[in-house]
């Protein structure tokens, strides 16, 4: 849809027609719209404290991308593969979610997959499984704190999670999918991956200080972006909220940065905001007219009021519905729809369904390369590094099916842990039978095990 | 090995007073301009001109079939960029004297080993893994 009409447009398109409903149909009144647009009081004002974060957020990224840390960052540590594919690989990997964790991830696709390309032009490698990599692993970063990306703030905000609980609940699980992850990448590229020695050693004398505009900025922003995570962590949000210590931190690094206020504000994506206003409408639409509760209900009657299997089913649900729509409202539609569920259940539960519901939607992104992906594929296109459309769908559709799937056995264990167990045990005896049969096996067995492999990976990356 | 050679195009042209190598994206390979200098708005800006340039074959129905050089020449400053590989450009700042051209052919050699170093282009990709292909079935 974004191709065709801005989403936007879109989307204030959708919350003109909503308003209508609400006024002519609903018989509401205009005080209605400023209470979907900022929520109420009696709410907490949720959608102002979300875009006031994401304000916040979007100046103090956009004034440190001025400043060139994140390429500066990146490029430090790609040095550090000391001419080993695999190791550069994983740095890869590891600068991907690191990144990704403080910026949304169009943002840090737009800064790696050009850095990248220039870095596979100087080493003479061919960078797409690097791309490739990049761009499934942005969704790993995106689950990492609760600022890493728009779902997560619109959840977090919501349901009243704090930085530190979002981080052990949602955080750790992605470290703990991270290097499961990146295992699964070098099977799949091991043999792909070679460069010559040259080429890292003309890598060695590219300049990183080039990306700098001027090392004080570089630290400025460094030193921003820390003391906002320390005080996230540390300062309870009763007492100030993170959107508050967001915008103050904005504030300051604008002050002291010496850039211009004016070019900084053009910078600010004010489409984005624009299509979360129509986005709050329209769901505030749906939730007064009854749709949300319905849905929860339906939801909470396919669950039969399991908990466990209500956390499963929002896992793959939000999963397989962000795969086709935008993950923004899918998040804004269910977070209520969550909160309809899990009437009568304690908080700690009540928040695994938003948990939940933040993997799936930041996750299932990377099913399809629709929407955001789309994007990676025109940056490789444009750097005259084009990937196949085909491979990046294989890809992310069977990556992103192997990741639910470990979240799935992780949420077994905790609610039913038996049954985790046995899952786990099965799957390492079976993983154990197949590396000892091809390494010590009969030569026949070996042969049909190998191709087995083969023709594994050729149906994902080929 | 990249910064010796800028060496030696200096030396070969005396009258170059900075090189800028970057590419196509706007990033700064390596330049001869000290850190005092915006030198990712410089690789932003020197970029843009060859977009811009290409835009505007694009509105005069043009072909751009392949640039060369883009030459902007100035009172005292002068600025040559010439294409190296697919997406690099080594952008030369002179010092415009009277009567006299820049002789790049003293420093056409310096520019393809560059090339050869920071940029491998897609023909080359191209062959290297229907290589490792070929490689592949033989086994």
């Amino acid at each position: 849809m974004t191709d065709k009409l801005n989403r936007a447009i879109a989307s204030l398109a959708g919350a003109i027609i909503t308003y209508f409903v609400l006024i002519f149909i609903e018989g509401l009144d205009f005080s209605i719209i400023v209470d979907l647009l900022f929520s109420s009081q009696d709410e907490g004002y949720v959608n102002l404290h979300s875009l006031v974060l994401i304000i916040g957020m979007m100046i103090i990224v956009q004034i440190s991308h001025e400043a060139g840390t994140f390429q500066f960052l990146a490029i430090r540590l790609i040095k550090l593969s000391r001419g080993k594919p695999v190791l550069l690989l994983i740095l890869f990997c590891i600068i991907t979610i690191l990144i990704s964790a403080i910026l949304n991830n169009i943002l840090t696709v737009i800064i790696l997959i050009p850095l990248t390309i220039t870095v596979s032009r100087i080493l003479n490698i061919n960078p797409s499984p690097y791309i490739l990599t990049q761009a499934v692993l942005v969704n790993i970063g995106g689950t990492f704190f609760s600022i890493s990306s728009i779902p997560n703030i619109l959840i977090t905000t919501y349901a009243g999670i704090s930085f530190l609980e979002f981080f052990l609940n949602v955080g750790l699980i992605s470290l703990i999918i991270f290097p499961f992850t990146s295992l699964f990448f070098i099977f799949l590229f091991k043999k792909e991956l070679s460069f010559p020695e040259e080429g890292f050693k003309v890598l060695k004398e590219f300049n990183i200080w080039n990306f700098v505009q001027n090392k004080r900025l570089l630290f400025q922003s460094i030193i921003s972006i820390i003391t906002l995570i320390i005080l996230f962590i540390f300062v309870p949000s009763s007492l100030i909220t993170s959107d508050m210590i967001a915008l103050s931190i904005a504030i300051i690094l604008i002050i002291i940065s010496g850039l211009d206020p004016k070019e900084l504000i053009k910078k600010i994506d004010f489409e984005l905001i624009f299509y979360l206003l129509g986005i709050f409408i329209i769901s505030g639409g749906l939730e007064i007219t009854g749709i949300v509760s319905s849905f929860g209900i339906i939801l909470s009657n396919l669950g039969a009021g399991n908990l466990f299997l209500q956390i499963i089913m929002v896992l793959w649900i939000s999963a397989f519905l962000s795969s086709s729509i935008d993950n923004i409202p899918i998040t804004k539609v269910l977070t209520p729809v969550i909160g309809s569920m899990s009437e009568g259940v304690s908080l700690i539960d009540k928040n695994q369904l938003f948990y939940s519901l933040s993997i799936g939607a930041n996750w299932g992104d990377n099913l399809t390369p629709l929407g955001d992906n789309i994007l990676v594929i025109n940056l490789a296109e444009q750097n005259n590094r084009p990937i196949s459309f085909k491979q990046f769908f294989k890809l992310g559709f069977c990556t992103t099916i192997y990741q639910l799937i470990i979240v799935t056995i992780y949420f077994t264990l905790i609610f039913q842990f038996i049954i985790g167990m046995v899952i786990i045990i099965t799957i390492s005896i079976m993983i154990a039978i197949f590396y000892l049969l091809q390494k010590y096996g009969p030569n026949s067995m070996k042969i049909k095990i190998d191709k087995i492999i083969t023709k594994f990976k050729n149906i994902i990356i080929k | 090995m990249v910064f010796k050679n800028i060496k030696r195009i200096q030396t070969a042209l005396p009258e170059v007073l900075h090189i800028v190598m970057f590419y196509n994206n706007g990033i700064i390979f390596q330049t001869t301009f000290e850190q005092d200098i915006n030198i990712p708005k410089l690789g932003e800006n020197i970029a843009k001109m060859l977009s811009h340039v290409q835009k505007l074959y694009e509105i005069c129905n043009f072909d751009l079939v392949d640039y060369k050089k883009l030459i902007f020449e100035t009172e005292n400053i002068s600025l040559i960029i010439i294409k190296l590989g697919e997406n690099s450009n080594l952008g030369l700042f002179f010092k415009k004297e009277e009567d006299k051209d820049l002789k790049l052919n003293a420093i056409k050699r310096y520019l393809s080993r560059i090339e050869e170093l920071i940029d491998m282009d897609k023909a080359e990709l191209e062959m290297k893994s229907f290589e490792e292909k070929e490689e592949d079935n033989k086994k």
